[in-house]
């Protein structure tokens, strides 16, 4: 027989994780959500975690340097920033057909370093204009069910409900959505009917850059407000993880980013909350939580692959055709 | 003495500038150019008596001041675990740097390297510091092993670890004394806090932690029997996001006091926040204030680290410098800032008067009889720990829970 206390307790720790657990997500999400959007059209982008730097530094620089008070502007900057280094990525990919592999490591590398430099100074230094929480439904008691959902900051609904449903919408209910999927399909294909591979390419690669890039901007606005090194600390590359596990479709890539998160926050509020687990020890307990959020990631892209051999849904699932090749109109 | 790491080996006679011979890092630390014609390509100023030569006698310009075997100029290095402008535990250090460097002016030449984790490249980095012919290498945490094995090989350059447990005749270790600071905020923290929980958020289990979560509870227990310390690790010193993680998951759980031992404020950001009491560990800084501006408790001052670097500079300097015996340390006093605004005069009136007793001995931070948190005696009723055994402790009081 199960006690309403322990009950209680399971209930209140599942809220303190889910409270914590959304908006440590949304850095993920948007940096996945953004790789997504290029890799629908064919452009593997594997720089995020510059990106998310590039975009987290440009937002600190605008509040702590150039004196601007609106967290909204700030992030439209380091979207901005982070949108121009997506620029010289995508015309080296798409414009020169670069290696796609090897660019985006140099702007993953590049935009740390870049970012990293940039912020000299400003480490640690608190930021005041952070996004502010706002309810989606009245006004909550502290701890209820509705609050761990519904109270969080304007970024973490558009980022969890806005931008999947729009994006959902447009790739699988709109003309446009079906050329974009066609040009990572079969840019041949999408040439020969008309529709522009180079535009939607370097389109969607500048529109992703600049999601990622809000992804970093949404750090240092919101989740932790202050500059540090390496900021992304490995969740631009969790991202590219995520996409592979949601498939490449919007839902799917919330549904990661959330898993993603909930380790992150199982770390600290497992140990906050005194649990305990089997040959642990309460030290070594933090060492093994810190490490949860990668094996939890790695677990959960084999899921696809495993369901791709044993031949189920492997078309949902799959990557697009012609991802991370160049297309040179010539070839057949 | 040529170090073992050089390629390039000069004939003892050789006519090279001593900035040339540093350069090419050819010879070893401390060779004292004697009327700037002939360089003595050996080093002699260490006390570790591992030089086999010792500089010639200076008697001509160069004359040094004192008898004992020294330098003209000391070349020193710091390196450190986080960027230099933390607004914490690096910056403290940096500051420690400047005012050894403005003490000494033309006679020391500083400079540092942050950011430097524990991987294989930190001994490399040490390395390459021991080439470019620094005298003396500070590190501003703990690389163990992972500078030990640098120092092992070159005797003749000396190194300065923070909470160092390595002990070489060119390793000193030195410490902060914390477990006062900490005892006297959980005291403060034990009136402050309503429902006597107490939020820490810590980095590795190590002697520091263990003396910063004791500290607080002991100091808390001392008004508040039922106090309790809870504790989160986060196995990095400097990571914003981790730090503002674990203090939302404290603050969630309910704790009433938070406090952490984190490089920099966000944290306390969050507690102001949520409008929780909040102290820092790194030192008085503006930034830590301005995070909770209405929160803010106290910090431990960091203050005894320029005065202790500029020490270590003048005997490297005069040829007096020495480490300290195995298992001894260097302790620096700690001692906790000025109050922030809002802390009751009752609190600032009985922690004066417990820091008044424990400079006069009476009261002992560790005084038995104490149990761990896993229920074993650690000390007997009558016994007592000092700071030195403080350093060495691996355990945690009753009450204190997550370490």
């Amino acid at each position: 027989m199960i006690s309403a206390q322990v009950l209680a307790l399971i209930d209140n720790a599942f809220l303190s994780l889910v409270g914590s657990a959304i908006p440590a997500s949304t850095v993920v999400l948007l940096a996945a959500t953004g790789a997504m959007l290029g890799e629908r059209v064919g452009v593997l982008n594997l720089g995020q975690e510059g990106l998310i730097g590039v975009g987290a530094v440009y937002a600190v620089i605008a509040v702590l340097s150039w004196g601007i008070t609106s967290p909204w502007l700030a992030l439209l900057i380091g979207m901005a920033a982070a949108a121009l280094a997506g620029l010289i990525f995508a015309v080296a990919v798409v414009v020169f057909r670069a290696n796609q592999v090897l660019v985006g490591l140099a702007l993953a590398l590049g935009g740390v370093g870049l970012s990293n430099q940039l912020g000299t100074n400003r480490n640690g230094t608190p930021i005041q204009n952070t996004f502010q929480e706002v309810s989606l439904g009245g006004s909550f008691e502290d701890g209820s069910v509705l609050e761990a959902f519904l109270f969080h900051d304007p970024i973490v609904y558009l980022a969890y409900i806005a931008m999947p449903v729009a994006l959902w919408f447009l790739l699988f209910r709109t003309r446009h959505g079906m050329n974009m999927r066609a040009v990572g399909e079969n840019p041949a294909a999408a040439d020969a009917v008309g529709v522009s591979v180079m535009r939607s390419r370097l389109g969607y690669t500048v529109l992703g850059a600049a999601l990622s890039g809000a992804g970093g901007a949404y750090m240092v606005l919101s989740f932790t407000p202050t500059w540090s090194p390496d900021i992304a600390r490995g969740r631009g590359w969790v991202a590219l993880a995520v996409v592979i596990f949601a498939g490449w479709r919007p839902g799917w890539v919330v549904a990661g980013a959330l898993l993603y998160g909930s380790m992150i926050s199982l770390d600290t509020t497992a140990q906050a909350r005194g649990w305990e687990l089997p040959f642990f020890g309460p030290s070594d307990l933090s060492f093994f939580l810190s490490m949860l959020p990668y094996v939890v990631t790695l677990i959960a892209i084999l899921i696809p692959a495993g369901a791709a051999k044993i031949g189920r849904r492997v078309r949902a699932t799959a990557a697009p055709g012609a991802l991370a090749i160049p297309y040179w109109r010539e070839e057949r | 003495m040529t170090q073992k790491s050089s390629k390039l080996i000069l004939p003892r006679t050789a006519a090279v500038s001593r900035r040339e011979a540093l350069k090419m890092g050819a010879v070893g630390i401390g060779g004292l150019a004697v009327g700037g014609s002939v360089l003595a390509a050996c080093g002699g100023d260490d006390s570790g008596s591992t030089a086999t030569t010792t500089a010639a006698p200076a008697t001509t310009a160069a004359a040094a001041t004192t008898a004992a075997p020294g330098l003209d100029k000391v070349k020193a290095h710091w390196v450190y675990i986080g960027p230099p402008d933390d607004n914490g535990w690096t910056e403290a250090h940096d500051i420690g740097r400047q005012v050894a460097q403005n003490a000494l002016g033309d006679q020391l030449e500083t400079a540092y390297t942050p950011n430097i984790g524990f991987d294989a490249s930190t001994t490399q980095l040490f390395q390459q510091l021991v080439d470019d012919g620094n005298h003396l290498i500070f590190a501003n945490t703990e690389y163990a092993g992972l500078m030990s094995v640098v120092a092992e090989e070159n005797p003749d350059t000396f190194f300065v670890e923070t909470n160092g447990h390595t002990w070489l005749d060119n390793i000193l270790p030195f410490y902060l004394a914390h477990e006062i600071p900490a005892y006297l905020l959980g005291i403060a923290a034990g009136h402050m806090a309503a429902n006597g929980r107490i939020g820490y958020i810590g980095a590795f289990p190590t002697a520091t932690a263990y003396n910063d979560v004791n500290g607080l509870l002991l100091g808390a227990r001392s008004v508040n029997p039922d106090a309790v310390v809870e504790t989160v690790l986060v196995s990095t010193f400097f990571d914003p996001q981790k730090a503002a993680q674990a203090a939302n998951a404290l603050l969630d759980s309910g704790v009433d006091f938070l406090f952490g031992v984190m490089d920099e404020p966000t944290f306390m950001q969050i507690s102001e926040e949520a409008g929780i009491w909040t102290g820092y560990w790194n030192g008085d800084f503006a930034s830590a204030r301005n995070a909770a501006p209405t929160k803010f408790v106290a910090s431990f001052e960091l203050t005894e680290l320029g005065p202790f670097y500029t020490e270590q500079c003048r005997r490297v300097l005069n040829g007096t410098w020495a480490s300290v015996a195995e298992g001894d340390v260097i302790l620096l006093d700690n001692p906790l800032s000025d109050w922030g605004p809002n802390v009751p005069q009752h609190v600032k009136d009985e922690v004066a008067a417990a820091r008044a007793a424990i400079d006069s001995g009476e009261l002992s931070v560790y005084q038995g009889p104490l149990n761990d948190n896993e229920g074993n005696q650690r000390l007997a009723a009558g016994e007592a720990l000092d700071s030195k055994g403080g350093y060495a402790i691996d355990w945690a009081v009753e009450g204190v829970s997550g370490i």
